[in-house]
């Protein structure tokens, strides 16, 4: 009982923090002249800076994919299906879910680690007392270059996991290119890409907020900033799991 | 005029002040000494509403601090200079865009913004430092550029966290010589929060020793040098032994 209770005060503290947070910032979006100026190098950071090494996952994505459909469907189910699945599944769960890891990863971390190294150094205390509000400086632009970001990544991402899968399939499998797309556009609806940039964009929002959150919650030295880029990463995966989770129950 | 009204600050079990009153008058340099951990730099952050009293309160020309909308706060930031124990500068910026920052805030033209710019660098003796990163300086430099970035705001009071604190001798010296400067030529009240009492003997009009959360003792330099009170002997003598446990905490 315990422990139930020492763990329902915590998750209930870190929902009353993070939804301040949400509050705060949400109010700092009216500051433009002081987020705008820093909107692009953030974009470019968080959202051009990442385009590797999500490029990198959709790559070997829709080598997998091409292979674990043919694997599934071989005998039972016409091989054109393995365009489908690998259309499908890309477009609409792994292109922005693992997208989404990777970037909660690098951008979660980043700004978690970046904010935190500010906080312990007086860096954001400075900043209030130039009158500066750290929530719009700091936090705003990060979180608007995410939602930016994050789709047009996952975009590229998507293109990259289809067109990888494509050429397994046409080079190592028993299936056509002409089969291939016909697969592809078996089941397509233009839904398909705007669901996954839907939630690659809520996704951007999430991991930024929490990164943020957790470096500005910052206390102590380097211990402090490395458990705060530790739990940035960790609840930056958590909220994605749970935000696919609601947007397949609310738009699917 | 500053006053502290009974304020009382604790973090978690820690009391760091416990009912402290003070005054600091107008046009002159009060120096605040004590312990390391015994609450000095947080009786500066009182001053700028970087942290709120849990009991008490400071006022700032007959204002509560803590009690100012947000509006209110900026305005009185705009009024005060904070100097940080470790200058606090945006690492990210160059010294020159450390410098610009607060006077962007206030919307001055690029014209005075370059010339203040200018002129406080050479007043701590740091011109052609402009494009220079707060990494590539050395801790003295940063505190002088810390300097000014508070004098660029040509405030009418103006805070030292500590700012001799890790520095060798001849540096200590040149910062005394540019705080006394900065006072001249701004006109500045000045509050310095201390345990260097060379430095302190040099630069205050008044001192006022924090001991246990409160004032031990307020005075001219003339009236701490010839003090009664055994534990302010004790710690302009460096008397170790006098004390069986100061305080020591580390972060305030």
């Amino acid at each position: 009982m315990a422990v139930g209770r020492l763990l329902g005060t915590a998750v209930h503290g870190a929902f009353d923090r993070v939804g301040h947070a949400t509050v705060e910032t949400a109010r700092a979006l009216a500051d433009v002249r002081t987020w705008g100026p820093h909107l692009f190098l953030h974009m470019r950071r968080l959202g051009a800076d990442s385009i590797p090494i999500a490029l990198f996952l959709a790559l070997f994505t829709g080598i997998v994919l091409a292979l674990l459909a043919n694997y599934i469907f071989t005998g039972a189910v016409p091989t054109y299906f393995v365009g489908t699945l690998v259309a499908k599944a890309i477009m609409m769960e792994l292109g922005p879910v693992l997208t989404g890891m990777a970037l909660a990863g690098r951008v979660g971390a980043n700004v978690a680690a970046e904010l935190g190294s500010m906080r312990v150094t007086e860096q954001v205390d400075a900043l209030e007392t130039l009158g500066y509000n750290p929530r719009a400086y700091l936090v705003v632009p990060r979180v608007v270059a995410a939602t930016l970001m994050f789709p047009v990544v996952t975009a590229l991402a998507m293109g990259l996991g289809v067109l990888s899968g494509w050429l397994t399939a046409v080079n190592t499998l028993d299936v056509t290119s002409i089969e291939f797309a016909k697969g592809a556009k078996l089941f397509y609806r233009h839904k398909d890409v705007w669901y996954g940039l839907v939630k690659a964009a809520s996704f951007g929002t999430a991991v930024t907020l929490l990164g943020a959150v957790a470096g500005l919650e910052t206390r102590g030295g380097a211990q402090g900033v490395g458990r705060a880029t530790t739990r940035a990463v960790v609840y930056g995966c958590m909220a994605i799991l749970v935000l696919d989770a609601f947007w397949a129950v609310v738009l699917l | 005029m500053i006053r502290f009204e009974g304020v009382h600050k604790r973090f978690g079990r820690n009391v760091v002040l416990d009912g402290l009153d003070l005054e600091i008058p107008a046009g002159r340099t009060t120096a605040v000494i004590g312990f390391s951990g015994s609450g000095k730099s947080v009786l500066l952050k009182h001053i700028v509403g970087l942290l709120a009293p849990d009991a008490g309160r400071v006022l700032f020309e007959g204002e509560a601090v803590h009690e100012l909308d947000p509006g209110g706060l900026e305005r009185l930031r705009g009024r005060v200079g904070y100097v940080f124990q470790f200058a606090a500068l945006l690492d990210s910026l160059t010294v020159a865009e450390n410098i610009r920052l607060g006077l962007v805030r206030r919307r001055l033209d690029e014209g005075e913004i370059a010339r203040r710019v200018g002129e406080s660098l050479r007043v701590v003796d740091l011109e052609g430092t402009d494009e220079r990163y707060p990494a590539e300086l050395s801790g003295g430099m940063r505190k002088r550029v810390g300097i000014a970035r508070a004098i660029a705001l040509r405030p009418d009071y103006i805070l030292f966290d500590e700012p001799t604190t890790g520095l060798d001798p001849v540096t200590t010296a040149s910062m005394d010589a540019l705080m006394r400067r900065v006072r001249s030529e701004l006109g500045a009240t000045s509050v310095v929060v201390s345990h260097d009492m060379t430095s302190v003997f040099g630069i205050a009009d008044r001192i006022a020793m924090l001991y246990e959360g409160r004032v031990r003792q307020v005075g001219t330099v003339e009236e701490i040098r010839g003090s009664a009170d055994p534990v302010v002997r004790a710690f302009i003598e460096g008397r170790a032994e006098a004390f069986a446990a100061p305080a020591e905490s580390g972060s305030a």
